[in-house]
């Protein structure tokens, strides 16, 4: 099978969707061909659909989601790109918003607001406090908002193609570390439907929920436990709401062991809600207490030093997965 | 161009209609029927003229201060007060109060965050640019949410883009206590317009309803044209408090008077009956029928259930057919 970047899934997804439905137009910040966007669709893009429905933008990201939302609920399909997750929050009231509406309108008359809000997560980047960090259990805490994060480049086509089709608003996640990384994608179309967790590596001792880029770096993480005579299996959700939790608790079952990886800050985080459902369905089969490895509760410095006493790093990992088994 | 006679007693009997409504829900408001949150726009019925000219595959947005819009724009009174009622047969089936929908006649719902509604009308005005058959979006908002940045973006961008948007501002002078000399540095809020490059214009006499609703033709009929958004503003009051129980501290009886005298309804009355399309028995006659429809919807909602607590759960995620 061919093997390809994860942005240019990303924009393969885009492309197919823009083709196959006319109600799909991209907008954002730099998403022209001469745009920064990681994830800016190649030239001949805007070629075809010209620029009704590739609809670059200057610095506006109230607009690109309520604007945007308010495409949706008039029949369009949106695709927002933010560029950096941490340019969702001057947006933030919008975004939640757009998950509350349908809901708060009763669904009535079967209201729907089907945008997708894509973003890129910039952690290690040296970004700092407020161009770095990783909004993903900001996401997930409010009802109405679906949650993707995309690890592979496999999986960020498929789900982006899912995401741009679903009736709700979706903020689906790559990662600046994965945008190129190379994967293989077949030629002929696909979905991936959300809500199915995916089992990245198989092992006995103790399973890692990770996701976006912690994928990877629980993966390298697993050999290096490996070489010391440790069996860790690694499960990527892909899509956090929905949670395919089953998947995490046979695993869990299996190993009795748990450690939730994730970029977020750790408080109220990713790994303090999975930690809760595994230990609430499986407090008897746990053979240690759950451990987070996670941004802890300080803003993202930029020196390396700092960074890598802040952020995951495999070190952390290896730590945690230990910690387990002591 | 002159308004036809039909339009003009459409216009006329839903002021009434929502004039009556008002009074309704002033009443269940104060008596704790329903949430003190009442936004009352007794005097500012002139509302009525421009929602009256839209084409039922329009859009609308409207403001905290509403009722004559969802009123002109067709909707049942039954599901409005119901829905204030928090019953399961309100237009939102209890979930929304305050935030009134009707998709299918183009009111998609209300950001509660004052100022968000001109991002969405942006975007609905997106939507019917794609569609390109000649949709607008008639978009409401008042002089103390413009002060908020969403209007920035969204008027800048739909000039940019040439979008089918016509903004209008109900001036009424009060952003809740404050009056406007402390909220805007700039008495005319339509000469912001100008700095977006699109025509503006502000009625002074905005309880003038054909004065209004002329205006209001002139720039749907240039948007529907494809030429882009403009940019109305009238300057009209509020004759009762920002919601019921505000205690209205800072303006006098007298301004309050002052304006009443001005009262939009009974001035278009009195042109209506002095062209001769009008007669007393007809002013007495939408009276009694205005009075009969609300009684009936008040009496309506009293009588709905409220929603089971599992509805609750219902409808947070659409099911994807696509």
């Amino acid at each position: 099978m061919r093997e390809i970047q994860q942005a240019q899934a990303i924009q393969e997804a885009i492309a197919e969707e823009m083709r196959r439905d006319w109600r799909v137009f991209l907008t954002g910040e730099a998403v022209g061909p001469g745009g920064t966007s990681p994830t800016r669709p190649p030239k001949e893009i805007l070629e075809e659909f010209g620029e009704n429905r590739v609809r670059e933008t200057g610095i506006i990201e109230q607009m690109l989601a309520a604007g945007s939302a308010g495409a949706s609920m008039a029949g369009m399909r949106p695709i927002v790109d933010f560029m950096y997750g941490d340019f969702m929050f001057p947006a933030w009231n919008e975004i939640l918003q757009a998950g509350l509406w349908r809901s708060g309108h009763g669904g009535c008359e079967n209201l729907s607001v089907p945008v997708v809000f894509m973003a890129h997560i910039m952690s290690y980047s040296g970004g700092g406090f407020s161009h770095a960090r990783a909004p993903i259990a900001n996401v997930w805490h409010g009802p109405g908002l679906k949650l993707v994060l995309a690890s592979t480049p496999y999986d960020a086509k498929g789900l982006l193609k899912t995401a741009i089709r679903d009736d709700n608003p979706v903020v689906f996640f790559s990662h600046r570390l994965l945008n190129r990384v190379n994967g293989p994608v077949p030629e002929e179309e696909y979905l991936i439907p959300f809500g199915e967790a995916t089992i990245r590596r198989e092992g006995r001792d103790a399973t890692i929920v990770a996701v976006s880029y912690m994928v990877n770096l629980s993966l390298e993480t697993a050999e290096a436990l490996e070489q010391e005579g440790i069996s860790t299996e690694i499960i990527d959700p892909r899509t956090l709401e929905p949670l395919d939790i089953d998947t995490i608790l046979a695993s869990v079952e299996k190993t009795g062991r748990l450690v939730v990886v994730d970029e977020d800050h750790i408080r109220c985080g990713v790994g303090a809600e999975i930690a809760f459902q595994v230990q609430e369905k499986l407090f008897k089969s746990l053979k240690a207490p759950i451990q987070r490895v996670g941004n802890l509760n300080t803003p993202v410095p930029v020196a390396r030093s700092l960074m890598s006493a802040v952020m995951p790093t495999k070190e952390k990992i290896m730590a945690a997965v230990k910690k387990t088994l002591a | 161009m002159a308004l036809s006679k039909e339009l003009l007693l459409r216009i006329y009997r839903d002021m009434i209609r929502h004039r009556t409504l008002d009074y309704q829900m002033i009443k269940d408001a104060q008596s704790g029927k329903m949430s003190p949150a009442w936004h009352s726009g007794l005097g500012q019925e002139v509302i009525v003229g421009p929602v009256a000219l839209l084409r039922k595959d329009d859009y609308v947005t409207y403001t905290h201060r509403a009722a004559y819009v969802w009123i002109a724009r067709g909707m049942d009174m039954k599901e409005i007060i119901a829905e204030h009622y928090g019953k399961a047969t309100g237009c939102a089936f209890g979930k929304g109060g305050t935030h009134i929908v009707k998709p299918s006649l183009g009111i998609l719902g209300r950001s509660g965050m004052q100022g968000g509604h001109f991002l969405l009308a942006a975007g609905m005005g997106i939507a019917a640019q794609m569609r390109g058959q000649g949709q607008v979006v008639l978009m409401f908002f008042g002089d103390g949410c413009a002060t908020r940045a969403p209007l920035h973006e969204a008027m800048n961008y739909a000039s940019i883009w040439k979008l089918p948007v016509v903004w209008f501002c109900e001036n009424n002078g009060q952003s809740m206590s404050v009056k406007l000399d402390k909220t805007w540095a700039i008495k005319d809020i339509a000469t912001i317009a100008g700095s977006y490059a699109m025509p503006g214009k502000t009625i002074e006499d905005g309880n003038d309803v054909i004065a209004v609703t002329e205006a209001t033709q002139e720039f749907l009929d240039r948007a529907r044209r494809g030429e882009g958004p403009a940019l109305l503003e009238i300057k009209t009051y509020r004759w009762r408090g920002h919601l019921e129980g505000d205690p209205q501290l800072y303006r006098t009886r007298e301004e309050v008077a002052e304006w009443m005298k001005k009262d939009p309804v009974k001035r278009f009355e009195q042109v209506l009956l002095a062209r001769g399309l009008l007669t007393q028995e007809d002013i007495h006659r939408v009276q009694v029928e205005a009075d009969a429809e609300v009684a009936e919807a008040q009496r309506f909602a009293e009588e709905s259930p409220e929603p089971p607590p599992e509805d609750a759960f219902n409808a947070i995620y659409a099911t994807t057919h696509s």
